[in-house]
């Protein structure tokens, strides 16, 4: 495996604060903050390791899985835990070793289900504050915005943050998620997109308007994280991005859809030219 | 059914194909859903021409490779740019696309696109729909598949040491979404064929221990270039107003390209000898050298390709006050990009643009007039030519010169 980092252009990823004006972040840092005391957050990211994107040398570091969870579970414990979820009845108990929960399939975890799993089966829920302001069907339809919008509660408790993300230099916007990790908690590296199977680099931007998460990127046990700084950024999912563990709850969201031709073409110009090798003296 | 509506069918079953997905541009369809029928004469001479047009640049490339000198003092091009041809040549074909217009006179051509030729997905796509609406005519892109594919792999088995892995890269700019369903084609095609298929970009690439170029660590025996052969060298712009920050060339990718494929480890496809014939001096050449080229190639040059020079050896009065006759194109401009029509612009914006035409870098071309239908469009015949040999036609409508708001259009040959 390459211990280097695909990146984009060339560079580990792109700091966008160059392009796009972030003097409101405090102003919409109170205002997630505030509206994220109110609204109901829901928790994600406890069957990685199950899908398969974790990074190898992170998958035995002690944090359980959902699904191995689940598939290690008797059949009273299983009992207890399909009780909880939005349709019992639909679950084959007959088959439940063909049954997958969690996210990206038809059994997203209810609230009481995550709950169950995190006191009486130690799983790890990496981002136990998530929410999502424009909501995708499937992860492979997060770049597109046919027939999507804004969810009322977003717009209504979250009104310039919504506002910001309008301005973002999208043509159209897919999904738009906050993503909450608890103080002590990471966020397991992994990725989302396998390197050389995708047609482009997802289009992205990530922002985090309060400073502290440290957003990392490192494609090899070797490797020193490249921990990302800049409070909006563009990076290229095909290399293991995480979150290191601090005491404090840090946030940031991420912004999927297609970008405004001129945009790219002209982050690609100031990639290139700070790729320029310095003129010799 | 409504005119919406029946586009809106019509989009639905394009896109269900998986190829083309974007059948809206800006809002607007960028299809025509009733297609073109050809006579079969009509087709056979449009092809034709595709391939005289393809003989006669192989005969540019012929008179480049005994003349180098020819690269800096006729084509001007940048040391980058010399060593992607010194390096490929006399390898500068596998697909190409011929633009061919009717006109009084016969046919003309504007251009051969033999670098990164465009328009196979819509080609292969609207044909595909078409031929299932018409099942009594022929669609002319039933082959190009097959034909793309033949000389995928008879490319790399010429040009690589056996044994290799039939793995094959697509390299393009990945960070853009245009040109994403000809990246869909030609995966769908070499999966296929059952090659092993990784996509990425020019920063992407690497060679492994045995020298073989490299996309995402992947070892690839066939690399399918769709990143401008411009794109990869020394960038300027052809207007002398404008400076490019971004000049500096993509050493890392070339080194790992160029030394795959001078070492026998990987074929590249297009080569990148392409930038001769992509360069649009090499039409300047086709006249101002006429005398060097084969009887047939003369013949040819003066049938179809338009009076094209260097803007330089030009009379700089008589392209002054001849606006209307001439038409000015950048070197490596493409799809209507840095192409000044004399009769589209006025004295003053012509006389802005010859002061501004950076030197070395622009053609002066004769004007033609391309035949338009009752609704006031032309059309243009784009002949793909793989291998030498017509493959294909993309057809395009549009009122006045070609661009990305063209209209692709269905087109079909009957009897």
């Amino acid at each position: 495996m390459s211990a280097r980092l695909w990146g984009i252009w060339g560079d580990p990823y792109v700091d966008l604060s160059e392009v796009i004006d972030t003097s409101c972040f405090g102003a919409l840092d109170r205002e997630i903050t505030l509206g994220l005391a109110g609204v109901e957050t829901e928790g994600t990211g406890a069957t990685l390791k199950w899908m398969g994107v974790v990074a190898p040398w992170m998958m035995d570091d002690g944090h359980r899985d959902a699904m191995e969870a689940i598939r290690a579970m008797s059949d009273e414990d299983f009992e207890d835990f399909v009780g909880l979820g939005d349709d019992p009845g639909s679950v084959d108990r007959a088959r439940r070793h063909e049954v997958t929960f969690g996210d990206e399939t038809d059994r997203t975890f209810t609230r009481a289900q995550q709950r169950l799993l995190t006191l009486r089966h130690g799983v790890y829920f990496p981002w136990k504050c998530c929410y999502h302001l424009l909501s995708n069907e499937r992860w492979d339809d997060k770049h597109s915005g046919a027939g999507k919008g804004f969810s009322d509660e977003a717009q209504e408790v979250f009104p310039r943050t919504v506002d910001f993300v309008r301005s973002l230099p999208f043509t159209e916007v897919g999904r738009c998620v906050l993503f909450g990790v608890e103080a002590h908690d990471h966020a397991p590296l992994h990725r989302d997109t396998e390197p050389g199977q995708a047609l482009g680099v997802a289009q992205s931007i990530n922002f985090a308007p309060r400073p502290g998460k440290r957003f990392y990127l490192q494609n090899s046990a070797d490797a020193e994280p490249v921990v990302v700084d800049r409070p909006i950024y563009w990076f290229n999912d095909m290399d293991y991005h995480g979150v290191l563990a601090d005491p404090f709850f840090r946030y940031s969201l991420r912004v999927d859809g297609v970008f405004a031709p001129s945009f790219a073409r002209d982050l690609e110009r100031r990639a290139r030219l700070r790729a320029r090798p310095a003129p010799a003296r | 059914m409504t005119a919406d509506e029946r586009y809106d069918r019509f989009a639905a079953r394009l896109s269900a194909g998986g190829v083309v997905i974007d059948p809206w541009l800006e809002g607007s369809p960028r299809f025509r859903v009733v297609p073109l029928v050809l006579p079969a004469e009509r087709w056979r001479a449009l092809a034709r021409v595709g391939e005289q047009l393809a003989a006669v640049y192989d005969e540019v490339c012929a008179i480049v490779a005994d003349d180098p000198a020819l690269l800096e003092e006729f084509f001007g091009l940048t040391p980058v740019q010399r060593a992607l041809w010194l390096t490929s040549q006399p390898l500068w074909h596998g697909i190409a696309r011929a633009d061919v217009f009717v006109t009084a006179e016969g046919f003309a051509v504007t251009e051969l696109n033999s670098d990164t030729p465009t328009g196979e997905p819509e080609a292969v796509e609207l044909g595909r729909l078409a031929a299932q609406d018409h099942p009594d005519l022929r669609d002319p892109n039933e082959g190009l598949r097959e034909r793309f594919v033949t000389m995928a792999e008879a490319l790399t088995a010429a040009l690589v040491d056996a044994p290799y892995p039939r793995a094959a890269g697509i390299v393009y700019p990945t960070e853009f979404t245009e040109d994403l369903s000809l990246v869909r084609l030609y995966r769908k095609w070499l999966t296929e064929a059952g090659w092993e298929v990784v996509l990425g970009s020019p920063y992407n690439l690497g060679r492994d221990d045995e020298g073989r170029a490299t996309l995402f660590d992947r070892p690839v025996s066939l690399l399918v270039r769709h990143y401008k052969t411009d794109w990869w060298t020394e960038r300027s712009s052809a207007w002398s107003d404008e400076t490019i920050p971004d000049a500096a060339p993509l050493t890392e990718a070339l080194e790992a390209a160029l030394g795959a494929s001078v070492e026998r480890k990987t074929a590249v496809l297009n080569p990148f000898g392409a930038v001769v014939p992509q360069n649009k001096r090499a039409m300047a050449l086709m006249w101002e050298h006429v005398h060097r080229f084969s009887p047939a190639s003369q013949s040819v040059i003066e049938r179809i390709v338009p009076f094209s020079s260097r803007l330089e050896s030009l009379h700089a009065e008589q392209v002054r006050v001849q606006r209307e006759q001439w038409v000015l194109k950048s070197d490596f401009g493409a799809e209507g990009d840095e192409v000044v029509i004399g009769r589209a612009v006025t004295q003053e914006e012509w006389e802005k643009c010859l002061a501004l035409a950076r030197p070395g870098r622009w053609i002066a071309q004769r004007y033609f007039e391309a035949e338009a239908g009752a609704d006031g469009e032309t059309v243009n015949y784009g002949v793909f030519v793989v291998a030498g040999e017509a493959a294909g036609l993309y057809v395009r409508a549009q009122p006045g010169a070609t661009d990305v708001h063209a209209l692709s259009v269905p087109v079909l040959v009957g009897p």
